[in-house]
C-alpha cells in the first residue's frame, strides 16, 4: 500500500492502518472480516473495554447472515423463558406488542403481573431492549443498565428490573425495565423526526426548560464513584485518554463499517487528536442528552424520564453540553434570532443556569473542541455504520436508517462551519 | 425507461398508501404501520431524485478531481511524487469526459480517488505543517461542496433545521455543468 516513490528524498509518510473502501463489488471485505483485520482495527484504535467488547462481537458476528427479527409468538416466548429463571413464582404476561421510538434497538411491551421480592403482589408495565443483529450503534446492555440503575437517585428514569447481557435467553443481549408513559415531542409539533428542531410552545418551554438544564447539572455534578459502574472505564483526571477512547470509537466504527472513503473525515479526526483536551472533572454523561430523549407529561409540563442512556460514558462534560447546544437539535424562538437548546431554552439561559446548578463551569475551547468530536461522530454512524447494516439487512429498522444517512450531512455542514469560525 | 420505472415506483406508493397501510392499521401494531410510512416515503425520495443519480456522481467525482489536482500541485511543489493519486486524477478526469462512462465506471473511478486522498489525509500529522496546513485548506473547501450537494440531495427528507438554507440540487447541478468544461 504505498504509493509515494522518493524523488530528491521526498516521500509521504503512511498511515499505519487504513482499509481502503472498494470498488462496488459484490462482497466487500468489511461484509465478511476475517480476525487479522478484525485485530488489526482494534489495536489501531484502542477503546474502552465494554465497547471492545461489542465492537469485536460485532465484526465476528458480522458474515452470520442477515438479520431475522423474531415474530411476536417467538419474542413472547423467549420473554417467558426469560422470566422462568428470574421470577420466583407464578407471573402472568399480558398485552405483548413491539414497541416503536429510536432508531436501533428492538423494543418489546408487555404487563407482568408477579410477585416481586419487594412489593409483594404487582402489575408493571415493562419493556424489553433488545439489540438487533447490528445497528446504528453498537452499544452495551450491561452498560445502559447499570448507569440506568445508579442515576435512578439524580434524574426520572425506568425502573431496572433485569438484564440478560450476553444474550443466554433472548437471541441477542437485552435488558427488561419499566415503562414510562409521556411524550417524546409536543403533540403540535408532528410533523418532524422526534428530537430533530424540535419545537415547545411558550407555556411548556416555561415549564420544561429549567427542568432540562437542571437535570444535565445533576448528572454531571453527581459523585459516581461509589456507583457499580464496572463496566465502565474510569478516565484519570489530568489526562486526555477520556477524549482519545471516544476518538477512538468512532475511528474505529469507521474503519469497520464505511462503504466510501471521505477526506473530511480523515482530515477532522486528525484536528480531534492533535487537540484533544486534558480532564478536569470526570462527570457521568448521558451521551445523547437533547429532546427526543426525555418523556414528559403535556398537562403536567414535567419530564417524566429520560431514556436511550446507550452511549453513556464518564468523561468531559462539554460533550454533554456541545451535543445538546447542537443547531440539529434545537430551534429559533418566535422572535427568529434567539436559539433554543433543545426547542426550550436560549442558549446563553441555558449555559448560566447550568454553571449555577452544577458548580460546574463551561469553557469555551472545550466546548469548541467537542462541538466538533460531537458533528463528527454524528456523520460516521449516519455514513458508514448505515451502510452496511442496510447493505447486509442487519436490523429491523434498515428502512429508517436507509434515511438516516440524510441526517449526516446537516452536521457535516455545522462541522466545517465550527472549525472555520474557530472557539474564540 | 426510467419513465416506466417512475410509474412503477408510484404505483408501490399507491399500494402502500392505499391498500397496505390500512389494513395494517387495523391490526394495532405500531412497528408495521411506522415501516410502511417509511417505506412509501423512502421510495417517494426515490421516485424524485432518480434521473438526478448520474448528474450527481459526476458532479461529487468532478469535486474530487478539482481536489486531487490542488493536491498534486502542492506536492510538486514541495518535489513530492505522488504517483497514485496523480494517476487516479488523470483516469478520473477521462472518465469524466467521456460521455459513454457508465454509471459503474464513474463511481469506480470516485471510489479510487476518494480513497487516495482520503488515505494521504490520514498521514497529514507526519507532514510538515505548513504543506498539512495548505492540504488540508483544499480538502475543507472542496468538502464543502460535496457535503452540499448531499444536502440538497437529502432535503426532501426534511432533516434540517432551516430548510431554506439548504441549496437546491438543479441549482447546483447547473453550475457544475459549466465547471466541468474548466476541467
Amino acid at each position: 500500500m504505498t504509493d509515494a516513490k522518493p524523488m530528491h528524498s521526498r516521500t509521504l509518510p503512511q498511515p499505519s492502518i487504513f482499509y481502503p473502501a472498494q470498488v462496488e463489488s459484490e462482497k466487500q471485505w468489511r461484509d465478511a472480516p476475517d480476525d487479522s483485520d478484525i485485530q488489526a482495527i482494534r489495536r489501531a484504535f484502542p477503546v474502552e473495554d465494554e465497547f471492545d467488547l461489542m465492537l469485536t462481537r460485532k465484526m465476528q458476528r458480522r458474515a452470520l447472515g442477515s438479520y431475522q427479527m423474531p415474530t411476536l409468538e417467538e419474542m413472547s416466548g423467549y420473554v417467558h423463558g426469560f422470566l422462568n429463571a428470574h421470577v420466583n413464582g407464578e407471573f402472568n404476561v399480558k398485552d405483548e406488542c413491539w414497541l416503536t421510538g429510536g432508531a436501533s434497538k428492538i423494543q418489546f411491551g408487555f404487563t407482568l403481573t408477579w410477585n416481586d421480592p419487594e412489593r409483594g403482589l404487582s402489575t408493571d408495565q415493562l419493556v424489553v431492549r433488545m439489540e438487533p443483529a447490528e445497528s446504528l450503534n453498537a452499544t452495551s446492555r450491561r452498560r445502559e443498565f447499570e448507569i440506568i440503575r445508579a442515576i435512578a437517585e439524580v434524574v426520572p428514569v425506568p425502573r431496572t428490573y433485569w438484564m440478560d447481557p450476553d444474550g443466554q435467553w433472548f437471541p441477542e443481549p437485552a435488558i427488561v425495565y419499566g415503562f414510562i408513559s409521556g411524550r417524546a415531542k409536543p403533540l403540535m409539533d408532528r410533523a418532524r423526526v422526534s428530537g430533530i428542531g424540535t419545537q415547545f410552545s411558550p407555556e411548556l418551554r416555561a415549564k420544561l426548560g429549567s427542568q432540562f438544564t437542571r437535570h444535565l447539572a445533576a448528572i454531571h455534578s453527581y459523585d459516581w464513584r461509589n456507583a457499580d459502574l464496572s463496566s465502565f472505564n474510569k478516565p484519570k483526571v489530568g489526562t486526555t485518554e477520556a477524549s482519545l477512547w471516544q476518538l477512538n470509537r468512532a475511528r474505529r466504527v469507521w474503519e469497520e463499517d464505511r462503504g466510501e472513503d471521505m477526506p473530511l473525515v480523515e482530515y477532522v479526526a486528525n484536528w480531534l487528536e492533535d487537540n484533544m483536551p486534558v480532564l478536569d472533572h470526570a462527570s457521568i454523561l448521558h451521551g445523547d442528552y437533547r429532546a427526543g430523549n426525555f418523556l414528559f407529561n403535556e398537562d403536567e409540563g414535567k419530564i417524566t424520564g429520560w431514556l436511550d442512556w446507550e452511549r453513556c460514558y464518564i468523561g468531559d462534560r462539554h460533550r454533554d453540553l456541545a451535543w445538546a447546544t447542537s443547531r440539529l437539535f434545537g430551534s429559533m424562538a418566535e422572535n427568529g434570532n434567539t436559539f433554543l437548546v433543545s426547542g426550550l431554552v436560549a442558549e446563553e439561559q441555558f449555559f448560566e443556569d447550568y454553571q449555577r446548578f452544577s458548580g460546574l463551569e463551561i469553557d469555551p475551547k472545550r466546548l469548541h473542541y467537542f462541538r466538533v468530536l460531537n458533528t463528527y461522530q454524528s456523520m460516521v454512524g449516519p455514513i458508514a455504520s448505515t451502510y452496511r447494516v442496510v447493505r447486509l439487512g442487519k436490523s429491523h429498522q434498515d428502512i429508517i436508517l436507509a434515511l438516516v444517512e440524510g441526517a449526516a450531512y446537516p452536521n457535516a455542514h455545522d462541522l466545517l462551519n465550527i472549525l472555520e469560525e474557530g472557539y474564540s | 425507461m426510467s419513465d416506466r420505472i417512475i410509474n412503477g415506483l408510484g404505483a408501490c406508493i399507491n399500494s402502500l398508501n392505499q391498500v397496505i397501510g390500512p389494513a395494517v392499521e387495523k391490526t394495532g401494531d405500531s412497528l408495521a404501520r411506522e415501516q410502511v410510512a417509511l417505506m412509501a416515503k423512502y421510495l417517494e425520495f426515490v421516485t424524485q431524485r432518480l434521473n438526478l443519480s448520474r448528474d450527481r456522481t459526476r458532479y461529487e467525482l468532478q469535486q474530487y478531481i478539482f481536489m486531487g489536482v490542488e493536491i498534486q500541485s502542492l506536492f510538486s511543489a514541495k518535489n513530492i511524487e505522488a504517483e497514485i493519486l496523480s494517476t487516479h486524477t488523470a483516469d478520473a478526469k477521462l472518465c469524466l469526459n467521456n460521455p459513454d462512462a457508465t454509471n459503474q465506471e464513474l463511481d469506480d473511478a470516485s471510489v479510487l480517488l476518494k480513497a487516495e486522498i482520503s488515505r494521504i489525509t490520514r498521514s497529514l500529522r507526519k507532514v510538515e505543517p505548513e504543506l498539512r496546513k495548505l492540504i488540508e485548506q483544499v480538502i475543507h473547501k472542496y468538502s464543502r461542496f460535496i457535503v452540499d450537494i448531499r444536502r440538497a440531495w437529502c432535503k426532501p427528507q426534511n432533516w434540517e433545521s432551516d430548510k431554506d438554507a439548504v441549496p437546491e440540487l438543479e441549482a447546483i447541478l447547473k453550475t457544475a455543468s459549466t465547471l466541468l468544461r474548466t476541467l
